[in-house]
């Protein structure tokens, strides 16, 4: 089972089939039910959406809600539950990645509970590589995929 | 006056085997979780394209064997070792199966999905050329009396 990080998440709304999402896909192919993203995840996208100009802004929403009916339809969207919540709070929340360097700088509590939905649900993170991600999989039991 | 052919008795060899078809299997669970389903019921079992179900007695003595992969036991309730004297009910059939087993049946059944061709650029919807800009949620912190 997958989560998609955000960054993966548009890449694969965004229908650009040269962006590494679609490699991996090709490669892992996974099954229509193994695939998920976090509501947080299209919550940022659906922000970021808003802040373009006004011509990409209106194909970006028609890619946005397009993505979003599939991965609806597939029962893939999750939603944030109490134990998301719960490690959340134990492992990631406020300063508990202060000793990292960069987390606090870089990673909004929206991002911390997409990964804390990742070790809550047992799912595989696919992100792209990053030394604060490294670092809070060597401290939870995440795990990731780094295309 | 035509000559009307007697009716041939049959050969008992050439004759369908009474059992659970590959079928109705398929009515049941789909084709293919049907087709790997019945791959891995155990070959004495099975003739053609139909599973002679095992009676209740005849799978304690095959229980072992079901754990092996490949060797699954369909047990059909309620039949006595006569099996041309009783109907075949898949619906009351019981399958005792090897979870390895299982898990590929389970795994056939799933629908067929390719995400890469869900997102693909298509008449309408063409594939961006640039991308929204992600941007670091809020770290506000709020205090908390306790």
């Amino acid at each position: 089972m997958y989560l998609l990080d955000s960054q993966q998440v548009m890449d694969l709304f965004s229908r650009d089939q040269t962006r590494q999402i679609f490699r991996w896909l090709n490669t892992a192919q996974p099954g229509r039910t193994e695939m998920f993203v976090s509501v947080l995840s299209l919550g940022q996208i659906a922000g970021a959406i808003e802040d373009m100009d006004a011509v990409p802004r209106n194909h970006w929403r028609r890619l946005y809600q397009e993505g979003r009916r599939i991965f609806d339809d597939a029962g893939g969207i999750i939603d944030v539950d109490g134990a998301i919540v719960d490690v959340w709070q134990a492992n990631l929340r406020g300063n508990r990645l202060s000793d990292i360097p960069g987390a606090d700088d870089q990673l909004g509590e929206d991002d911390r509970l997409i990964f804390a939905t990742a070790i809550a649900r047992g799912y595989a993170l696919v992100t792209e590589a990053s030394p604060i991600l490294s670092a809070i999989a060597q401290r939870t039991t995440l795990t990731t995929i780094e295309l | 006056m035509a000559l009307i052919d007697k009716p041939k008795p049959q050969d008992p060899e050439a004759a369908p085997a009474e059992g659970i078809s590959l079928t109705a299997l398929a009515d049941h669970l789909g084709p293919r979780a049907a087709e790997a389903l019945f791959s891995r019921i155990d070959g004495s079992s099975r003739q053609g394209e139909v599973i002679i179900g095992t009676n209740v007695r005849d799978a304690r003595i095959g229980f072992s064997k079901a754990q092996t992969s490949g060797r699954a036991q369909f047990v059909v309730p309620g039949r006595s070792n006569l099996r041309q004297q009783t109907q075949t009910q898949l619906s009351d059939g019981i399958v005792i199966i090897s979870l390895d087993d299982l898990e590929a049946v389970v795994r056939a059944g799933q629908e067929q999905f390719d995400w890469a061709a869900a997102f693909a650029p298509r008449g309408g919807l063409t594939a961006a050329t640039m991308s929204p800009q992600l941007k670091p949620g809020s770290r506000g912190r709020r205090p908390l009396r306790v």
